[in-house]
């Protein structure tokens, strides 16, 4: 499980992140929904490890990681772009994590084989298109056996058919994993698709909401 | 080719202040001025010790720089990092704000027979190897900044990734970072290489200047002017401007190739 | 009869004048007006070889109290000062370490007036540990020690050279390896010396005194031919205010006295 609780986080003068309280289950998807700019991105970074929070705790599975650096947490992170590492193979990338001893052989078989990447393991990154460099992202994050799942907007830079063929497939391989996962999008029919809860940020707070088209209403109502 | 107002000025304005200045000295070689040249020992002698000693120098400015780039990317991560960080910074620019001649005394007298004198009878000045570390003491600047830009140019999120999939700062620097550089460490040599050949004031407070020994090729060039002998120093200029053109040229190469093949 | 008067008035008148402003210029302290106002305001390009620096800054102020023009100052080797001006850098006056380059600027024809100027002489410094080694110039050779000599294109080294040459000593002393230094001006020798980073080098007697080096042994003359330190009024650049300032020069020649040089007794004009 999940538990942030009381993050606040600010940037100079800026406060980005006003007490941030959340819980997010095991093998749950959480959307969290949010105009461009509204801390989104901070969040799943402190979460992550990368950005220290200036209060607040970020606990997994009952273990304080708040003061950990990010390579002591297990969290898997899918950022906007894919940030692959161009300079390793597919698979080098899908396997990276085994250098440090985090997944084994047979997880990483299995998430390439539902990913559909078995056949572009020995490509380089450069030479795939936008989706499978989405999938090789996702398989990476995944093989290190995270206890946490970030997704950043992963699917931002897609139109709308690759979005509604990669959505389902990204959403059978997470829930099969059974780990927490944080979602943020800022479009809100992706958010339908893969959610199971919904919370939107927005000023800096967080708040918890019963649909996407509940999410949808309420920023258009921040809006005008 | 844009006809607008900034080609109008700058493209004849490069030809003028860069390429011409480069062209008039080479119009100048003349065969009586090669013959003699290439006949002198000492200008060969001067030749090998320069090359000699700029190419180890760059490759030790290119060692440090990628040391710098290190806590360059991870300042942020912590107290102790930062107050390194901003120290080698600051210093980092030092010794390209001092005049040349200074940066030699300062050699000198730092690592001169005064505070080395176990080593040998002059310390570490006035031998083969002072010369390199007098190159190194000026070119250092300008490598650690090309690789600090290099380091700048890498997405960050891949870094982030990196920590999280389990790496240690210095392993993403190793795995990741040092890999990714690619031109950036190719332009930092070549500028340190460039810079070290072209440098003699701190070059011979520190390494002592005896020609046949530690005499580079600025100084031989300097010294025939003096003389008066315009025609050989002319040659050896051209000698010292071919050279450089190789060398970037040769580094652009390399560079190329590993695009390819990338 | 009156217009006899008249006329005789105004030749006297005349004359008066004349007599009046030939006294007023002629005048070598320049207390007058005139002559201040002549030169005030007006900028002198002085090339000086770096050995003759702190003399050369106590006449550069007295020149500007009293003619109130303003001097701009080039200090380096005598070898690059003179190519300098060889490739037209402007300079008004020039004082070089070698006589050499005043012969040199003659045959460019770029010599208005030439003048031997003061005499110095080479030693053999040595620093802290130097003087418990080097006690005249065939110690030199002896092993491990650690000599300097300027390069030869400040005249320090020139005179330095020949005159080890004549004493048999320069191929032994560069095949023995002891020659460690080779130094751009005799300032930056004079200072390896004081900081103890050479046992020994060759060095002006002026130079020495004032890093205030210890010197062994004096190099006869017949050795290094006349030390003559020389001074150059350039054709074609403000002939007239570098005359003023050779004058100031010479008329202080005390002030070079003090820091170690000697008059020349026979002053030589070139033109």
């Amino acid at each position: 499980m999940l538990e942030i609780k009381n993050i606040s986080k600010s940037f100079g003068n800026r406060k980005v992140l006003k007490n941030v309280t959340l819980e997010v289950k095991k093998s749950e998807i959480m959307v969290i929904l949010g105009l461009n700019g509204s801390g989104k991105s901070t969040l799943l970074k402190i979460v992550s490890g990368i950005i220290k929070p200036d209060e607040g705790k970020i606990i997994i599975d009952s273990q304080d990681v708040t003061v950990l650096p990010p390579e002591c947490r297990r969290v898997g992170y899918v950022p906007q772009s894919p940030a692959l590492f161009y300079h390793l193979s597919v698979k080098d990338n899908i396997m990276y994590s085994l250098k440090n001893r985090r997944g084994c052989e047979k997880t990483a078989e299995k998430i390439i084989e539902m990913l559909g990447l078995k056949d572009y393991l020995q490509f380089k990154p450069r030479q795939l298109s936008g989706g499978y460099k989405s999938r090789v992202s996702l398989a990476r994050a995944l093989v290190s056996e995270p206890l946490v799942l970030l997704m950043d907007e992963p699917l931002k830079e897609f139109d709308a058919p690759t979005k509604k063929k990669l959505l389902p497939e990204f959403y059978k391989v997470i829930k099969s994993i059974n780990i927490p996962v944080l979602y943020v999008t800022h479009d809100v029919y992706e958010a339908e698709l893969i959610g199971e809860r919904f919370a939107v940020v927005t000023d800096g707070e967080l708040i918890h909401l019963a649909s996407a088209s509940e999410a949808l209403e309420f920023i258009k109502g921040k809006i005008l | 080719m844009k006809n607008n107002i900034i080609s109008a000025l700058f493209i004849p304005l490069f030809f003028l202040l860069v390429i011409y200045p480069i062209l008039a000295l080479l119009g100048h070689v003349n065969g009586a001025g090669i013959l003699k040249t290439f006949h002198d020992v000492l200008f060969w002698q001067s030749v090998k010790n320069t090359i000699g000693a700029a190419f180890i120098a760059s490759g030790l400015c290119l060692v440090m720089a990628i040391g710098f780039g290190y806590y360059h990317l991870f300042a942020k991560d912590s107290y102790l990092y930062r107050i390194l960080y901003r120290i080698a910074n600051f210093i980092n620019d030092l010794p390209a704000a001092l005049p040349h001649t200074v940066a030699g005394l300062a050699l000198l007298l730092a690592f001169g027979r005064n505070v080395l004198g176990f080593v040998s009878n002059t310390g570490l000045a006035f031998m083969k190897v002072s010369v390199v570390f007098a190159m190194f003491f000026v070119s250092y600047p300008l490598a650690a900044r090309a690789i600090s830009a290099g380091v700048d140019k890498i997405e960050a999120e891949a870094i982030d990734v990196a920590r999280t999939l389990g790496d240690t700062p210095g392993k993403v620097y190793l795995r990741i970072v040092i890999p990714s550089l690619g031109m950036a460490m190719f332009s930092s040599f070549g500028l340190a290489f460039a810079r070290s050949i072209s440098e003699f004031a701190a070059v011979i407070m520190f390494g002592g200047n005896v020609p046949g020994v530690t005499q580079v090729l600025a100084s031989y060039v300097f010294t025939k002017v003096e003389e008066g002998e315009i025609d050989m120093a002319v040659t050896a200029s051209a000698f010292c401007i071919l050279l450089s053109l190789l060398v970037v040229g040769f580094l652009n190469l390399i560079n190329k190739r590993e695009k390819i093949n990338a | 009869m009156k217009r006899k008067i008249w006329t005789l008035l105004i030749f006297v008148l005349l004359m008066s004048f004349n007599f009046g402003y030939v006294y007023a210029y002629k005048d070598p302290n320049g207390a007058l007006k005139s002559e201040s106002e002549i030169f005030k305001g007006q900028k002198l390009n002085l090339y000086v070889a770096a050995g003759l620096k702190k003399p050369m800054d106590e006449i550069i102020a007295i020149f500007e109290k009293e003619t109130g023009a303003k001097v701009v100052p080039n200090y380096g080797p005598s070898g690059g000062l003179y190519t300098q001006i060889k490739m037209g850098q402007p300079c008004d006056i020039f004082f070089s370490a070698d006589w050499l380059y005043i012969e040199k600027l003659k045959e460019d024809r770029k010599l208005a007036e030439g003048q031997k100027f003061v005499q110095d002489k080479l030693v053999l410094a040595v620093s802290q540990t130097g003087k418990n080694k080097v006690k005249s110039v065939k110690d030199l050779i002896k092993p491990g020690v650690v000599v300097g000599v300027a390069d030869t294109r400040a005249p320090v080294g020139v005179y330095s050279e020949r005159a080890l040459k004549r004493m048999n000593i320069w191929d032994k002393l560069v095949s023995s390896g002891n020659l460690r230094a080779r130094p751009a001006t005799v300032n930056q020798l004079a200072i390896m010396l004081q900081k103890n980073e050479l046992d020994a080098g060759l060095i002006y007697s002026s130079v020495a005194k004032a890093f205030n080096v210890e010197y062994v042994e004096e190099i006869p003359q017949k050795f290094t031919g006349e030390i003559i330190f020389g001074a150059a009024i350039i054709k074609g650049g403000n002939e007239k205010l570098a005359k003023e300032f050779l004058n100031i020069a010479n008329d202080n020649i005390n002030i070079f006295e003090k820091y170690g040089w000697r008059a020349v007794k026979n002053e030589k004009q070139y033109y």
